[in-house]
Parts: structure tokens; sequence; C-alpha cells
């Protein structure tokens, strides 16, 4: 009996053991199964981004491409894709290919320095040619019958001109513009001019507005002179705070009928009240001329998250060769070459121990400025 | 007397349960830590993956909409003057920016050729408004954040005076029939630039829909 209650207890030792032998093997194959899943599912992402970054890192992205001049060289807006090294020009290559008529094939190349371009490589920015002077649009409001300022947004208008200041003194006549000559109406017309003002320095100005009849001033977007409404030749001013340098400015001026004038006056603590002059006043006009090197601060080496300029030249591109490695004309990939004769040329673009891309193009116009890509 | 010791299984079960509970928690810790260090790698690559898509983004324009609101053509019924009312709003992530800081430009080509000058019209965003707006108030808004959408019209017409007659009668990027002019925004002075085509066909007139 005893012994049978002995042989019981080891019978349930045993299957215990067993139990637990088992639930350990199998929680080991189960932390196997996890670590191995936590594995792949780390790696995959890794590998993705991996492969992605490999893809799109080391690129170039080119944003346009255009004629930069007619005879050889196109301009190119481009920057490095994003989780790329900096980069120097040396590092960066770029090939232009085309056929000429007889179907011979053509390539050029060089890298991204400036002894390869037209002018030294440099960050892309809207630059304008600061012509002085206010862009003054003149409106016609025959049988408006205007009691404050018209709404000109949509509108066309009728005179657009430079104008050197504002300064059309009261007249019961019709104004005297600097370049156009004498107005067309002495009643019922609108003006908006605009442009920037040049700040000598930081501070507080005053603006004057003599007008008749409404009138209304901006200066670096805010609301300086709110001088609205039918009344005779008056003045009203108001302060603003500047920054030295480049303010915009915008006026907007209606007559409604009688007289007419408008005069924009400032002053400082550091000059007295006067007709804001000429000299100070600017409106854009196209783009800077980019031969002008003094208006570029050369780049030699690119960041990714900046957008660059450059203009690749094939007289200077490690000078041109054809399959046969015969030294050729330089223009033969030129705008003009490739508009005149309906033929397509290839851009690659190579960042060294990094990828390529290249794009094709055909060219409308053989005039500088033409977009391609 | 001696003592037999009896075996209490009780205390043996007890035991047993322990051990198998301390190493249920010991495999359970390493589990944990196993999982915790992939879930930081992802989080770690995530966050990079984002810092990169960050600068792809940052400070882009998307344009919804831009339509002619005005057009002017002259005696050949080519335009010399145009409104074009943009819509358009600020990418997923891109910081308010003031309006001035956000320049755009319309490049076209220049018909003066060797003269290399890109020739343009240039402005800033000062004039935008909500959409509520027609995108002609200089003081509707001051900032341009994400999240909202603007209007903005541009005017596109000659910048310069070829005679000295007082006349802007060149330059400048007014609608071209056939032509494909360049719509680019800048923020800042670079680094962030997003360009669109504007595209033009044979005749031109106010609605038309221009990207």
């Amino acid at each position: 009996m005893n012994s049978r209650r002995f042989c019981d207890k080891a019978a349930v030792g045993m299957g215990a053991m067993i139990m637990f032998i088992s639930t350990g093997i199998l929680a080991c194959l189960i932390l196997a199964t996890m670590i191995q899943m936590a594995e792949v599912t780390a790696q995959t992402p890794e590998s993705i981004m991996n492969l992605a970054t490999r893809e799109t890192a080391d690129k170039i992205i080119i944003h346009e491409i255009y004629v930069w001049d007619e005879f050889d060289n196109y301009g190119i807006i481009w920057e490095l894709a994003p989780g790329s090294e900096p980069k120097v020009g040396t590092e960066l290559f770029w090939i232009l290919q085309c056929e000429d008529p007889t179907g011979e094939f053509w390539a050029f190349w060089g890298d991204f320095t400036t002894a390869s371009m037209d002018i030294p490589p440099h960050e892309f920015s809207v630059k304008t040619k600061a012509t002085p002077g206010l862009k003054a649009e003149f409106f016609n409001n025959q049988g408006m019958g205007n009691t404050a300022l018209p709404k000109l947004t949509n509108r066309i208008p009728d005179l657009i001109t430079v104008e050197n200041d504002i300064n059309y003194g009261s007249t019961a006549g019709v104004w005297n513009t600097d370049n156009l000559g004498n107005l067309p109406w002495g009643d019922e017309f609108s003006l908006r001019a605009s442009g920037y003002i040049d700040v000598p320095a930081d501070g507080t100005y005053t603006f004057e507005l003599e007008s008749d009849d409404g009138s209304r001033l901006w200066v670096d977007g805010t609301l300086v002179v709110d001088h609205d409404g039918l009344h005779g030749f008056a003045p009203l001013e108001g302060k603003v705070i500047l920054e030295e340098g480049r303010n915009s400015i915008n006026i907007e001026y209606f007559e409604n009928t009688g007289s007419a004038g408008l005069v924009l006056r400032w002053e400082s603590p550091d000059f007295p009240k006067e007709i804001v002059p000429r000299a100070s006043l600017t409106h854009d006009d196209n783009m800077v001329d980019d031969n002008n090197m003094d208006d570029w601060i050369a780049v030699t080496t690119f960041q990714p998250g900046v957008v660059y300029e450059i203009s690749i030249d094939q007289k200077n591109g490690a000078a041109g060769r054809n399959n046969q490695g015969m030294v050729i004309p330089s223009p033969t990939c030129g705008p003009t070459q490739l508009h005149e004769n309906g033929l397509e040329g290839e851009m690659t673009f190579v960042v060294g121990s990094g990828g390529a891309t290249w794009t094709h193009f055909i060219v409308p116009h053989e005039t500088a400025g033409t977009r391609l890509v | 007397m001696r003592l037999r010791r009896v075996p209490d299984d009780d205390a043996s079960a007890g035991i047993s349960s322990m051990i198998i509970f301390i190493a249920l928690v010991l495999v359970s810790a390493v589990v944990a830590i196993v999982l915790i260090t992939f879930g930081q790698e992802l989080f770690q690559n995530s966050s990079s993956d984002a810092e990169d898509t960050s600068n792809v983004m940052y400070g882009k324009i998307i344009i919804s909409n831009a339509v002619i609101t005005a057009i002017d053509l002259d005696a050949n019924e080519n335009p010399t003057y145009a409104n074009i009312q943009i819509t358009l709003e600020l990418s997923p992530g891109a910081p308010t920016v003031a309006d001035e800081d956000i320049k755009w430009s319309v490049l076209c080509q220049n018909e003066n050729q060797p003269n290399r000058d890109r020739w343009s019209n240039d402005g800033n965003l000062e004039a935008a408004t909500t959409a509520n707006g027609d995108g002609g108030d200089v003081g509707a808004v001051d900032e341009i954040e994400f999240g909202v959408v603007y209007m903005l019209t541009i005017s596109l017409h000659h910048t310069t005076d070829n005679n000295n007659d007082g006349i802007l009668d060149d330059g400048g990027c007014p609608p071209n029939n056939l032509e494909t002019h360049t719509l680019v925004f800048v923020i800042g002075n670079s680094g962030s630039y997003t360009s669109w085509d504007l595209r033009y066909d044979e005749q031109l007139e106010e609605g038309e829909i221009l990207i």
C-alpha cells in the first residue's frame, strides 16, 4: 500500500518535470520566434530605408533647365537630394549629349566648378534689377462717382508707367507725369503706385500723404496713413518703425471731381520733412543680368536643402568630344542647333560615389530664359 | 527515537511553481528588453526619415488653382496685361512665414536675345488674403501659416520702356499665346523653391485655368 502510494507520487513528480521541461522548451521556441520576428520587423523598414536612401540620396534633383544663351549654354536650377552628404564641385558632374543632323553622336561634360560654367555656381534666389522710381498704374474711373478708394485688384490699368516720385501738387487741370506727359483725365481716376523705399537706418519714420481726394499708404505691409474719402487737398501723417534697407511701399489714390493732388513726404530724426526723393524709390524690373558676377556669390561646397543655379558651358566642359574622341565645335548641342534642327538633347547629372539623374529635352525656342524642363 | 524525515510534496510543488514563475519573469524581461531595443531603433529610423522628409517639405508652396481674372489684349490679340488669381497654401510641416518673406516671380524668355537677362514679373505675398478675399489687400494678413488657404492676385505685364515714351512696353512676362512660363515661389533668399508651369493656350480669356 505504501509502495503504491510512493510510486504515484514519483509518477506525479516525473509528470510535473516533463511538463516543466516541455513548458521551458515551448517558451524557448516562442521566445526565439518572437526575437526573430522582432528582428525581421526592425530590419525590414531599415532595409527599405537603406534601399530608398540609396535610391534618393546623393542624387541631383533638377528643378528647371532653361536656355542660358542661344549659342551654347544652359541654365540649371537644382538641389542635392535630401539625405545627401555635402559635395564639392569636383564630386558633381554634368554630361550634355545630342545627335547632330547627320546622326553623329556628341557629348560634352564637366564638373560643377567655375571652370565648367559660364559664371560661378551660386545659390538661386529671385534677384531683380532695382530700377529707380515707382511703378505707377493709372485707372480710368469715368462715370463711377467714387466717394472712397475703389477696389483695383482685378482691374486692368489704363496706363502703366514709372514715376520718379509722388509729387502732384493740387490742380484743377490734369496731372503732368514724369514720363507719360499729361494724364488724359482731370477727374475720376485712380492711381496705384508700388515698389520699394530705401530706408537709410533703423528707426521711426513719419510719412505724410497730402491728397485730394482719398489716399492710403502702406510701408513694409503696414497701413501707415489712411486718408480715404472725399476731401480737399490736406495732409495726414503716420509713423512706422522700419529697418534699414529695402522696404515695400504701396500707395492707392483716387480723384472724384474738382481739384486733384497727391504728395508723399517723409521725415526722421536724421532729416527734415521732404518729398520722398527718386533716389530712395525703386521697383522690380526683370531678373538680374546673369553675366554680372558681382550679383552672385560663388559656391564651392553644395549642401542638401539649398537650391543652386549653374550655367553649364560646352566650351569649358573638358572639351566636347564624340565617341571617336574627336574634339568638336562647342555649340553642337547648343539651343540654336537643337531648335533649328528639331533635335533632342539629353542631360545627365552624376554625383561621384552616388547616383545619376538624367533627362531629355527639346528646345521650342532658343531665346534666353526659355524653359526646357 | 529516531525521527524520520518525510518529504513534503506540497512544499516541493510550491518551490517548483516559484522556479517556473521566476523563469517566466526572466524570460519576459529578456523579451521586453529585446522588443524595447528594436522599438527604439524603429523610432530612431523614423525620426531620421522624418528629418529628411522635413527638408524636402519645408517651405514649399502648394498651388491648387491659378486662373486668369482679367486680361488685356492689343490690336493683334496678343496679351499685354493679365491678372492671375492664385489659390495657395504652405506645405505641411512648414513654419509660419511673414508674408513679405515669400517672393514670387514669373520667369519667361527674353525676346531681345542675346541680352541674357531673364525677363520676369516679381512680387511678394503682402497682398495675399485668406480664401474669403480676392488676393489683393496689402493689410489683410501679415503671416502665412500652414493649414490656411490663401488667395494672391498677381499682375503680369511689361516692365521696361523700350522707346522712352513713358509706356512700359517691353520686358516682363505678360502671357504669350502657346508659351509656358515659370511661376516660382522662394521663401527667404534661397533654399526653398517651388516652381509651377503657367501654360498658355492659343486664345487666352478670363476664367482660364493655367495650372
